[in-house]
């Protein structure tokens, strides 16, 4: 086979990546290894998805189903679901799956590949390993499309929105949720989240908290836990017993980037460093949605999905000019900010960021050969939201240095 | 008048298993039972993974001879299984020359082949990272990567497409002798046997206890491990050792016959827990680091831990003076080495010899369809179309995979006895992916209810019943 | 008189609210603009949510929603209303129940497939 753009899975990033690449004027192929497409939207059947893209609420499956049915009825998109990518090779990618194994040829590739969640190996969950050890995806997929009951007594370690949206999804199936523990001093959730999972249901959530043994052989039967001090040791003489049966893990996600070889990523994002136009460093793999960087909204997933995908039909079809480089860099009160280079001209671009701490009424200024070329004004912003900003960097010809300039003041 | 064995093995751990197999093909009639849900769940899926060259033992110990003897036996046994058996060498690091050269002139006097001691240029060439004051080493060619748990378990399907009969999930209960006849009762049946083998391991005594044989003192040490991804950057080619200790072979760092690395063990006195600590793991991390300047611990997918049953200095292989059951008491290390050895050692002792029998029937190898020509794959997959539904994506292993998993001869219902014979759930995402769509097809193929399936033993269903049906919550 | 501690959730500056009731009337302090107020008035009178679950039906579950939010205090009475159908199947976008405990929310089926 061959095509303009491949696309590589079928979530939000792919399907809206793919929509984008077609109607720019591209063939395309979106291969995802599931039987439907949606990716881990068909799991997340909670609402709040869609407000900005859609302006409407809706849930995860009913997200996944409007793009499904855009994709389907899409002429120029060929979708191969049952299907594996198991290879990248140069301008052509290996498949397995229901329609067999071969080699599918293309000009440009998107990876929209997503997350995987962090296992209790990768952060050394001490104890024994029985059942009842499950990543909240894992639960999700239970207790959501299989419609199964994991356990009776939960306890949740990580409050990240997933962990947060567990607790009350086992909560009303019928579950005794016993609390939530965080080894931070913040949770990463979204506050709307912390109220209608937790404080609805009467949860506590207990920061500066983690595991530090699970208990049971067969089964889950308990957790020691307890508090830890500034550099996460347990302090031991705040360790309790908690009676449990199953042990939901919510401690973040990583990007799927193991298949993709010989592009340099970001430590902070553990996803590629992309340019303005979101080409890695191999210049024809394109890079968008959560194996970029993690989003906290699916909506701004798609949006980055629109964006990658023009880029990608443009590149395929050899009509993507890349100006003069100019290097972003950030003060060290932001995690990241994205893309890692501009290019020089005339248009805006928007870049994507994550402070690192929360910051109130100030600036997010750039700043270039010593001037401020651009300046934003946020209320409020805090690590746990991705914020962006829109600027002209007309003119621009040298890095672009990215502060906070707090009070107010410039 | 129900049948009487030859012998009842109680315990379907590798020592078991390699003893069930060659009491088969000798020809004998033999059930093998075990508490489990599958073979190889203690101590024999939670080990180095590793065939030993032998230089390790005391001299003149059943340690040595056996290890020795066992490494040797395992080319032929793993071609007739078709199991993939990697002999990539180890390599024993440190910086006290003499001590190098006393464990090569052990290696010698236990009859080990191709041994060298290296100074460090060489050992630089094999291992360009290792930390300077590294000055020497030994080198054994002949130890060699194997799957504990892909072996326990074609030893056990090879026994029984032969005659053997394996039962699982048998409590037994009690043990009474009826002239030369043993009659072992378990909560689900009566078995008739001439003989018993004791290899329980960790529950070595509580058998003996009724069975009426010889019960000993036994110790438990635990070993926890870390394993890498395949991506590991710890890349390294061979088995690493540091000089042993009396704790035993120390920390090392090997590849795995899958891909993987591993990082481990502690030695740590315990009780039968198989429990990763805080202080375990940073030991591992303190020691691997005394080996090599980087140790990729950022790679870490998964932490474990195995116990050892220990008995003394050596094992102890035995026919029991009182009653006449063979007693195989603290196999531990080298026990994965030695057991065709044991298998051999045990035949003799019940005096039916080694010899034996042609025209055996093979098992099918273990084969998934990733590891055929890309022409026969797809031949599979049009011929069935459970090939092409992708279960596990980090390992790359299909519906059609595991259905062929769960039709061979032993009746499995759990998800880890399915990752442990396909892979399903080794990747780095943990099974993150594929869990619920394992436990789906085992339901499905078995015709069990889905919350029923297993993780590992009874007592660990994956599910407590249907949403909305569990209503002590509120 | 009472006084209840809540936090504001309208947007990511989270301010401390304080909302006092006393009787029927209800003063909100802490708030930086009025969406605050009409948060923390709506959490005391009648806090609303959207419910989502699934339905069992004979294909397995299929997830559903509340067409708009209910009471909360009506949420486990949804629940129990989603849990007495057992269907045969559901599509996407059918109505299963209608008007459900008089909330004039419909109870609809959000599975994609």
């Amino acid at each position: 086979m061959e095509t303009d753009v491949l696309v590589i899975g079928g979530g939000p990033a792919g399907m809206s990546s793919a929509l984008s690449a077609s109607q720019n004027g591209s063939k395309v192929i979106l291969v995802e290894r599931d039987k439907v497409l949606g990716g881990i939207l068909n799991q997340c059947i909670h609402n709040g998805f869609g407000l900005h893209y859609f302006n409407e609420e809706l849930t995860g499956p009913e997200f996944a189903h409007r793009f499904r049915k855009m994709v389907e009825k899409d002429k120029n998109i060929t979708v191969l679901t049952d299907t594996l990518v198991t290879e990248i090779g140069d301008h052509k990618v290996s498949v397995m799956g229901k329609n067999g194994v071969f080699d599918i040829k293309c000009k440009a590739l998107i990876i929209a590949m997503g997350c995987r969640e962090r296992t209790a190996g990768n952060i050394s969950l001490n104890g024994t390993r029985p059942m009842g050890i499950l990543t909240a995806g894992t639960v999700q997929k239970m207790v959501n499309i299989d419609g199964k009951m994991v356990g009776k007594d939960i306890v949740i370690l990580g409050s990240g929105d997933i962990g947060l949206i567990m607790a009350r999804r086992l909560t009303l199936e019928g579950a005794k949720v016993h609390a939530v523990l965080e080894i931070n001093s913040t949770s990463s959730g979204l506050k709307r989240n912390i109220l209608q999972c937790l404080d609805d249901f009467n949860i506590p959530l207990y920061f500066n908290t983690t595991i530090f043994e699970v208990v049971g052989k067969d089964r889950v039967e308990g957790v020691y836990y307890g508090q830890v001090d500034e550099h996460f040791n347990h302090i031991e003489n705040t360790r309790k017993f908690l009676k449990c049966d199953t042990v939901v893990l919510s401690v973040g996600l990583i990007p799927e980037m193991q298949m993709v070889k010989g592009v340099s990523i970001n430590p902070k994002t553990n996803g590629a460093f992309v340019n303005e136009h979101y080409q890695t460093e191999k210049e024809w793999i394109f890079s968008c949605g959560n194996i970029l960087h993690v989003h906290d909204l699916v909506d701004n997933v798609a949006l980055e999905g629109k964006q990658v995908g023009l880029f990608a039909s443009l590149y395929a079809q050899k009509k993507l000019n890349n100006g003069n480089l100019i290097k972003v860099s950030h003060s060290a009160d932001f995690a990241y900010v994205l893309p890692y280079t501009l290019f020089e001209g005339e248009e805006e671009v928007e870049v994507k960021f994550r402070l690192k701490k929360k910051v109130v009424k100030s600036f997010i200024v750039a700043i270039s050969q010593g001037n401020i070329i651009a300046k934003k004004y946020v209320l409020a912003g805090v690590p746990g939201e991705m914020m962006t900003f829109k600027f002209s960097k007309k003119g621009v010809k040298e890095e672009i240095v990215f502060e906070v300039r707090e009070n107010g003041k410039i | 008048m129900k049948k009487t064995y030859d012998a009842v093995i109680i315990g379907g751990g590798v020592v078991g298993a390699a003893v069930f197999n060659k009491l088969v093909r000798i020809g004998k009639k033999i059930a093998l039972i075990d508490s489990a849900s599958d073979v190889a769940t203690g101590a024999s899926k939670a080990n180095s993974g590793l065939i030993h060259a032998g230089y390790d033992p005391e001299p003149g110990t059943l340690k040595a001879k056996l290890n020795v003897e066992g490494a040797k036996l395992y080319p032929k046994i793993c071609k007739r299984l078709s199991l993939p058996l990697k002999v990539c060498g180890a390599l024993v690091v440190g910086d006290d020359k003499k001590k190098v050269q006393a464990l090569y002139t052990r290696g010698i006097q236990n009859g080990v082949k191709e041994l060298y001691i290296l100074n460090r240029k060489e050992l630089l060439k094999i291992l360009p990272d290792l930390q300077e004051h590294i000055t020497v080493g030994l080198y054994a060619k002949t130890s060699a990567l194997i799957s504990p748990y892909l072996l326990t378990v074609s030893l056990c399907e090879e026994a029984i497409i032969n005659g053997g009969e394996l039962f699982l999930e048998e409590d037994l209960e009690s043990c009474q002798k009826e002239k030369d006849i043993f009659i072992l009762k378990t909560k689900k049946g009566t078995f008739k046997t001439k003989n018993i083998i004791n290899s329980a391991g960790y529950g070595y005594n509580d058998v003996a206890k009724i069975l009426g044989t010889e019960e000993y003192p036994l110790e438990y040490r635990r070993g926890e491990y870390f394993v890498f991804s395949k991506d590991s950057t710890t890349k390294v080619p061979c088995t690493l050792f540091p000089l042993p200790t009396e704790k035993g072979k120390g920390v090392l760092i090997t590849p795995t016959v899958d891909g993987n690395y591993l990082v481990g063990p502690t030695s740590e006195k315990s009780d039968y827990e198989t429990i990763t600590t805080e202080n375990g793991l940073k030991e591992i991390k303190e020691k691997a680091g005394l080996i090599l300047n980087k140790v990729d611990f950022k790679n870490a997918i998964r932490v474990f831990s195995g116990v050892r049953t220990i008995c003394g200095k050596d094992f102890i292989v035995e026919k029991s003076k009182t009653n006449g059951i063979i007693n195989l008491v603290g196999i531990c290390s080298p026990g994965l080495s030695s057991a065709p050895a044991i298998a051999n050692m045990v035949a003799k002792l019940l005096g039916f010899g080694t010899k034996e029998l042609k025209d055996l029937k093979k098992i099918e190898p273990y084969k998934m369809l990733k590891e055929y020509p890309i022409k026969e794959q797809n031949e599979m997959i049009k011929k069935n179309k459970d090939y092409g539904e992708i279960v596990c994506k980090c390992e790359k292993i299909t519906k059609g995979d595991i259905v062929a998993v769960l039709k061979r001869p032993i009746k499995i219902h759990s998800v880890d006895a399915i990752k442990r014979r396909t892979d399903a759930g080794m990747g780095i995402c943990q099974g993150g992916f594929c869990f619920t769509k394992v436990v789906n097809i085992i339901a499905k193929t078995r015709k069990m209810k889905y919350e029923d399936v297993l993780k590992e033993n009874r007592g660990s269903k994956v599910a407590v019943g249907d949403i909305r049906e569990v209503n002590d919550g509120n | 008189m009472e006084k209840f501690n809540l936090t504001c959730i309208m947007c990511p500056l989270g301010c401390s609210l304080v909302a006092t009731k006393d009787g029927d009337k209800i003063t909100v302090t802490g708030n930086n603009c009025n969406r605050g107020e009409i948060f923390a008035k709506e959490e005391l009178t009648c806090p609303m949510r959207i419910v989502t679950s699934s339905v069992k039906t004979e294909k397995g579950v299929k997830s559903c929603k509340t067409s708009k939010p209910v009471p909360k205090a009506k949420i486990f009475d949804v629940m129990k209303e989603i849990e007495k159908l057992r269907l045969k199947d559901a599509k996407y976008g059918e109505v299963v129940i209608k008007n459900v405990l008089d909330t004039g929310a419909d109870i609809i089926i959000t599975a994609n497939e």
